[in-house]
């Protein structure tokens, strides 16, 4: 515990540095593309947060450059290939570094996969009836335990999502309530540590300095979710290329999150595989001709397959637009079944607001909204990421909801669990601390 | 996805690192003073390679001092002097002579004007010099206008009050008004006026005299005094005219003439000798 808390903290020193600095980089590290995102901030003064230690003051930025490049040595959300990642890594950088005419030093990563777990776990402590101060929540926090089935994992997020009173659930700051016991619920995302050293292995050799972390579920959610949507409840899906990942909102927090290992990349694959053509080739079939609701129509409409080869003699082949849909519909289906399994067993039901939202590259598939209302049985839209300035309108769609969602977080970061201080802290230099605290503000 | 292209150039790790410290100061700053090394010793290499730099520094700094010892040895081939009287002249070439001797910093036109119009009898003084060594001097000369006689001596002023020289005797002074009294130096502008008034008569004048620091009283040769008012100095004046022309010999007679309340002017006479010396007088005479 103590170790989590001081390697989250040391990346966040980095953050509050780098944002001193003026100028971040955001990087998605995606499966089918690598975006960046180059933005200036600057402090204004805005409480957003109620935890010790921590700045009260937020951010506000602009973006000044942005780049966005197809992915090499990347699977999955992991690094297959270092060179390729870094070569990757390079062409972005270098080509938002030029947009932005600065240089660029610190780096914030989002990056979706498939090995994402998200698990709840409750702590309580027990005091004698008094008003909640926030060493109690900090003792609550400490209390949490993050012993783990697998070593081999490294927490990403933990997300104090709520907080009860004498089992008065519901409360989001308990601060100055009074009580006899507090009870915290913590969202733990975590995923596999070797991912995060590889990606910090490749940001390493691109001169660039990790200074934090977010994974894409969430941050794709901060951007593409309404206030309103996060409070009653929200299921928000991002179809990414390689992995598909669902996030739950509710009362603004992250309650749940998971992913799986199929993306759009996979119904690409199929129709390559299905016509024999290039990847390239499926890809633009897919995403020209590609649909998911049958019509009538659909066996009349042809559709000319693109040749590899350069005889001019050769009959051209075509396909009609149903036989392309009977190869699209299954996997997406198949993907829309396992995330409905995943829905069905994070006791998404049982919350007021039953939305489905739609974001990520996948989303623009033609008809996944009326197929996915139809398919999950619940009310769905597709939804374009909040609109931040100076953001190129080229790069402003469901593809980037994962960036956007960064420098989102960025600005307004959520608390976190090593954002409060744990009373184990206190016992050894608190004194010092305290005495220091005393002779400066008498001096 | 079909904006990302398939072949989307990456940069080289080299490229890019030299790209990333592009963006650092310290790092072009090194490189421009690196590109001018390397562009002077190409240029030194393959335009200039006869060349010794060291011979050519020895060689520009051994001209520079050639240059500065001419210019210290500025020869003048002569020296014109105008508006001097030919004393004074002499006074001038020889310090303008002297000057060149001593140095290039004494040559300059301004150090050398002071130096001239250091000399008393100058009032001002215009240097220029020509490139073939000739000097020309322009001079306003001090005029001697009054003889100030002062502790036993005479000093010789000009209309500024400046002495221009002194004499133990008034030799050779005849022609200027000789002045005396207590500050009377200080009011030369005064007196030359009054001069001017006096007019025809001013020859027969002897000194005048600044009295009590507020008027003038004026000797005659004849032991004549004229007092002159403080304040109506111009009625002084007419009636001291009118005095001169109207006796004439009678005056000879006259002691002085009080005209310090011009209303009433005094006039004294010599006292009468006795009878009984004139007839002791003309007893010698007649043997």
């Amino acid at each position: 515990m103590r170790k989590l808390l001081q390697s989250q903290r040391q990346l966040r020193q980095k953050r509050l540095a780098a944002i001193k600095k003026g100028t971040v980089a955001l990087i998605d590290l995606g499966s089918s593309k690598v975006m960046c995102l180059v933005v200036s901030l600057s402090e204004i003064n805005q409480i957003n947060s109620f935890s010790t230690g921590k700045s009260d003051r937020g951010v506000t930025f602009r973006v000044i450059g942005a780049s966005t490049t197809k992915s090499r040595g990347i699977r999955d959300g992991e690094i297959y290939e270092m060179r390729e990642a870094e070569s990757a890594i390079r062409t972005v950088i270098q080509r938002a570094q030029k947009m932005a005419g600065c240089l660029i030093e610190n780096v914030f990563l989002t990056f979706s996969s498939g090995t994402q777990k998200s698990t709840l776990i409750s702590s309580s402590i027990e005091f004698i009836q008094r008003e909640v101060t926030e060493l109690d929540i900090g003792h609550a926090l400490s209390k949490v335990n993050l012993v783990y089935d697998d070593l081999k994992r490294e927490i990403i997020h933990a997300l104090p999502v709520n907080f009860s009173i004498d089992d008065k659930h519901g409360y989001m700051d308990p601060r100055g309530i009074s009580g006899s016991k507090l009870s915290v619920d913590v969202n733990i995302v975590s995923i596999q540590s070797d991912i995060i050293k590889n990606m910090v292995t490749c940001l390493n050799k691109c001169d660039l300095s990790l200074a934090g972390l977010a994974l894409a579920p969430y941050v794709s959610g901060q951007s593409s979710l309404l206030e309103d949507e996060m409070q009653v409840g929200v299921v928000c899906i991002d179809l990414g290329a390689s992995s598909s990942s669902i996030s739950i909102f509710f009362r603004k927090n992250l309650i749940f999150s998971e992913s799986i290992k199929i993306g759009g990349q996979h119904i690409t694959s199929d129709i390559m595989q299905a016509f024999q053509i290039s990847f390239l080739a499926a890809e633009r079939l897919k995403v020209l001709h590609g649909g998911l609701i049958p019509a009538n129509s659909d066996d009349r409409e042809t559709i000319e397959l693109p040749e590899n080869n350069t005889d001019l003699y050769a009959d051209r082949r075509t396909i009609t637009k149903s036989e392309l849909l009977g190869v699209i519909r299954p996997r997406v289906e198949e993907i829309f079944d396992s995330l409905r399994i995943i829905l069905d067993s994070s006791d998404f039901e049982f919350l007021p607001g039953q939305k489905v939202v739609l974001t990520g590259g996948g989303s623009k598939l033609a008809n996944i909204l009326d197929f996915t209302s139809i398919f999950l049985g619940k009310p769905t839209r597709v939804a374009v990421p909040m609109r931040i300035q100076g953001l190129p309108a080229s790069t402003h769609g469901p593809e980037a909801a994962a960036a956007i969602g960064l420098a989102l977080n960025l600005a307004q970061p959520q608390d976190e669990l090593w954002d409060f201080k744990a009373p184990f802290e206190h016992e050894g230099d608190e004194l010092i601390r305290r005495t220091w605290r005393w002779v400066k503000s008498n001096w | 996805m079909n904006l990302l292209k398939s072949n989307d150039p990456a940069p080289s790790r080299l490229y890019y690192k030299i790209n990333r410290l592009f963006y650092r100061l310290w790092f072009r700053l090194v490189l421009i003073i690196v590109l001018l090394v390397v562009s002077i010793l190409l240029s030194k290499k393959f335009l200039y390679k006869d060349i010794d730099l060291n011979a050519e520094i020895k060689f520009l700094s051994e001209e520079s001092s050639a240059i500065y010892k001419d210019l210290t040895k500025l020869s003048i081939t002569r020296i014109l002097v105008k508006g001097a009287q030919e004393s004074l002249k002499k006074e001038i070439i020889t310090l303008i002579e002297n000057a060149a001797t001593e140095g290039f910093s004494a040559l300059k036109a301004q150090a050398l004007r002071e130096k001239i119009e250091d000399i008393r009898k100058v009032k001002k003084a215009f240097v220029k010099f020509s490139t073939d060594g000739l000097v020309i001097v322009n001079v306003i000369e001090r005029k001697e206008a009054v003889v100030f006689f002062n502790n036993d001596l005479y000093e010789v002023l000009d209309s500024n009050g400046v002495i221009l020289f002194i004499k133990q005797n008034y030799e050779g002074l005849s022609t200027f008004p000789l002045l005396v009294g207590k500050d009377a130096s200080k009011n030369i502008n005064a007196l030359l006026a009054l001069v001017n008034e006096i007019g025809s008569y001013k020859s027969e004048v002897l000194y005048y005299e600044w009295v009590g620091e507020r008027r003038w009283n004026i000797h005659m040769k004849s032991e004549l005094v004229f007092k002159l008012p403080e304040n109506d100095l111009n009625k002084g004046l007419n009636v001291m005219r009118m005095f001169l022309r109207e006796t004439n010999k009678l005056s000879e007679a006259v002691v002085s003439v009080d005209l310090r309340n011009i209303d009433k002017p005094i006039i004294r006479f010599r006292k009468a000798p006795r009878v009984e010396n004139i007839g002791k007088n003309i007893r010698r005479l007649a043997g």
